[in-house]
């Protein structure tokens, strides 16, 4: 049907003709220009009789319609640009109920609008958010047949973003902190495995997120699930040894109440007395957030001079782990940390894609070769203008989720009862302080936080 | 003139009836005592099997006993993939108990209001004739609690037009004597199904 009133459309409307700009931070950045098939450009002539053939006329309408579909993600670009700036604020304001968001963006929609509420402090309304990316990537997990077809002559922009393997995790990661910041526990475990099964699709990749790892064990001690808490403080354990000497500490303790003798006497041996001592204390763990996601931009590989390929990459960072202190009324804290790289996470997430992605690409080289050879037997100028149009379409998807922080950052502070004040150093700005007000012995309070100032060089 | 292109016609008229046909919403009741699932995922026929097994077995236990045993309910927890509300199961396991007659049931959820009004027909509003009496309350003479589970497995990577996935869902049960501590009464409830979905849709 579209073909058949494309051809109608052919020498009868100007279409809008467009060229592409891609923006650094992975908008679209289409802007109306010369490109195209307008009457007044191409010469349709008078009575319907073109001199063009009719699968580049085509080919025209196709791209128009591609470029000027592409160029809805506006609300959201803005929205992503307002927020790194700071203003979440108007970040919100831009996403609104979504209404301007296009389909195949409605997961960045979701994933955004989750993160800046859970950083805004609203937790129930971050958690309806996340929950319908969740479902969101649930729904669009399998491969569409008119969203391929579609790449295969434009590019990756045109298809439902799915959202990379690490992204789909940490919406469950976001969702336990949510769950765990207002009290619903068995809610953060029920996350905790859905995590766990992310961890398991993709585990040469995911498994590294140990911040994450940590969030499904706490979610499990929370939930009073003692025995799969303790299985994946076992499995922390192995990745990151005892930091701030508290892992053992609740390893000897979930041991012991689960009747596990001999794992419990292996604990008590590698606990130091004033560890043990902490035991009697309450809690504070905070969930920091630290730097931004390493920006994902879409590099060229020139294969002729008329042809190229486009694929997606994070740009390179210098970074150093965060380097947390914590002081408690005054006196520094040996806490326990858990920081996760998600910049290198993302990467190495994107990298696991590598082979599809690689296929995907050739497919397309091979299918624009051959629209453009097509024209070019009919008319060797429109052939020429043809091979142009693909090469300017030509693309990498650089959408993401770019409100994401560059570290995660599990910090357990032991505290006595009663009230003080904790002051977080980490990073370039002011140090970020805390006051606990009334916390009560055995008593865990969880704080998620994101420091934006963090020196962190991109 | 130029002709009209009769496959063109026909096409836009099986376009828009297509249209017309598949944007039409629609209503209708559902039995509940049929089983229907549109996934493998927890539903309310799965909600209903569980209830009707258990509460059956709970009253065949009282059954066996002389008096009316008193029961409090402290709620089935969650430990599947899926935010269930297992506050439903609970329910109507209380009230399946309740319309059997067989046990009493306390009150857990409304302790708090009944001590606030008691409270307040003791502060001297209440003339001391209509005040309830203090004291009075049954204690419970069994804790009913449980969990839910799930499991899920998936069928090992390969190349396939279908993914298939297996959950099992199971729901314990348990009395436990309030006087000595021991279970008194367990029972369960399992439930598995597979599903499948393609993986190359429109």
């Amino acid at each position: 049907m579209l073909i058949y009133l494309f051809r109608r459309l052919r020498c009868t409307t100007p279409v809008p003709a467009l060229s592409l700009v891609r923006a650094g931070s992975g908008a679209c950045g289409c802007s109306r220009g010369a490109l195209g098939c307008s009457r007044g450009a191409h010469g349709c002539l008078r009575g319907g009789a073109s001199i063009w053939p009719s699968s580049f006329a085509r080919l025209c309408a196709a791209v128009a319609f591609i470029l000027v579909s592409g160029c809805s993600t506006t609300a959201l670009d803005r929205a992503q640009l307002q927020y790194a700036s700071g203003d979440a604020v108007s970040a919100l304001q831009t996403l609104g109920d979504g209404s301007d968001i296009a389909s195949r963006d409605k997961l960045l929609y979701w994933l955004e609008r989750g993160l800046i509420l859970h950083e805004e402090g609203d937790y129930e309304q971050s958690t309806q958010s996340l929950l319908k990316a969740a479902e969101s990537i649930e729904e669009n997990d399998f491969i569409s047949i008119r969203g391929e077809a579609s790449t295969l002559f434009a590019n990756d922009w045109v298809r439902k973003y799915k959202g990379e393997y690490s992204e789909q995790l940490w919406v469950h990661t976001y969702l336990m902190m949510n769950f765990l910041a207002v009290g619903r526990y068995d809610s953060a475990a029920v996350e905790a495995r859905r995590a766990l099964e992310r961890i398991a699709d993709k585990e040469s990749v995911l498994e590294q997120d140990v911040f994450t790892r940590a969030l499904i064990a706490l979610s499990f001690e929370m939930a009073g699930q003692a025995n799969s808490a303790y299985i994946e403080y076992r499995k922390l354990e192995d990745l990151v040894g005892d930091p701030g000497g508290t892992l053992h500490a609740t390893l000897f303790r979930l041991a012991k109440s689960l009747g596990f003798s001999d794992d419990a006497r292996h604990y008590k041996n590698l606990l130091a007395a004033p560890t043990m001592q902490k035991q009697s204390h309450a809690e504070v763990v905070l969930f920091v957030g630290a730097g931004n996601l390493p920006q994902k931009v879409s590099s060229s590989l020139l294969i002729d001079y008329d042809e190229r390929v486009a694929f997606p990459q994070y740009l390179p960072v210098q970074s150093v782990l965060p380097a947390l202190t914590v002081e408690v009324d005054g006196e520094l804290c040996d806490c326990s940390l858990v920081v996760s790289n998600l910049g290198q996470l993302a990467r190495n997430s994107l990298s696991s894609r590598g082979i599809a992605l690689t296929a995907r690409l050739l497919a397309r080289g091979a299918a624009k070769n051959a629209i453009a050879d097509n024209i070019a037997k009919k008319d060797e100028v429109a052939g020429e203008i043809a091979r142009l149009l693909l090469f300017v379409l030509e693309e990498a998807d650089t959408r993401g989720w770019t409100s994401l922080p560059g570290y995660l950052t599990l910090v357990r502070v032991p505290v006595a009862k009663g009230s003080q004040e904790i002051v977080i150093d980490a990073f370039a700005t002011t140090p970020a302080v805390i006051d606990i007000s009334d916390i009560r012995a055995g008593e865990k309070r969880f704080i998620p936080m994101r420091e934006r100032g963090y020196l962190y060089l991109q | 003139m130029k002709p009209i292109n009769r496959f063109a016609i026909v096409c836009t008229v099986v376009c828009t009836s297509l249209l017309v046909i598949t944007s039409c919403a629609t209503t209708r009741n559902v039995d509940t005592a049929v089983e229907t699932h549109y996934d493998a995922s927890y539903d309310f026929s799965d909600k209903a099997k569980i209830v009707d097994r258990l509460s059956s077995s709970l009253v065949d236990y009282a059954a066996g006993t002389t008096s009316k045993p008193v029961l409090i309910s402290y709620g089935i927890g969650n430990e599947t993939s899926e935010h269930i509300n297992t506050g439903g199961i609970s329910d109507d396991i209380r009230l399946a108990l309740i319309q059997s007659g067989q046990y009493q049931l306390l009150n857990e959820s409304q302790r708090y209001n009944i001590q606030d009004e008691s409270s307040y027909q003791q502060s001297g509003t209440v003339p001391p004739s209509q005040r309830i009496a203090q004291g009075r309350q049954l204690g419970a003479d069994y804790i009913l609690a449980g969990t839910l589970r799930s499991i899920v497995k998936k069928p090992p990577r390969s190349i396939r037009l279908v993914k298939k996935k297996l959950v099992y869902y199971s729901l314990n049960l348990e009395l436990t004597d309030t006087e000595s501590g021991a279970i008194a009464w367990a029972d369960k409830v399992e439930l598995a199904r597979e599903q499948s979905r393609p993986i190359i849709g429109w």
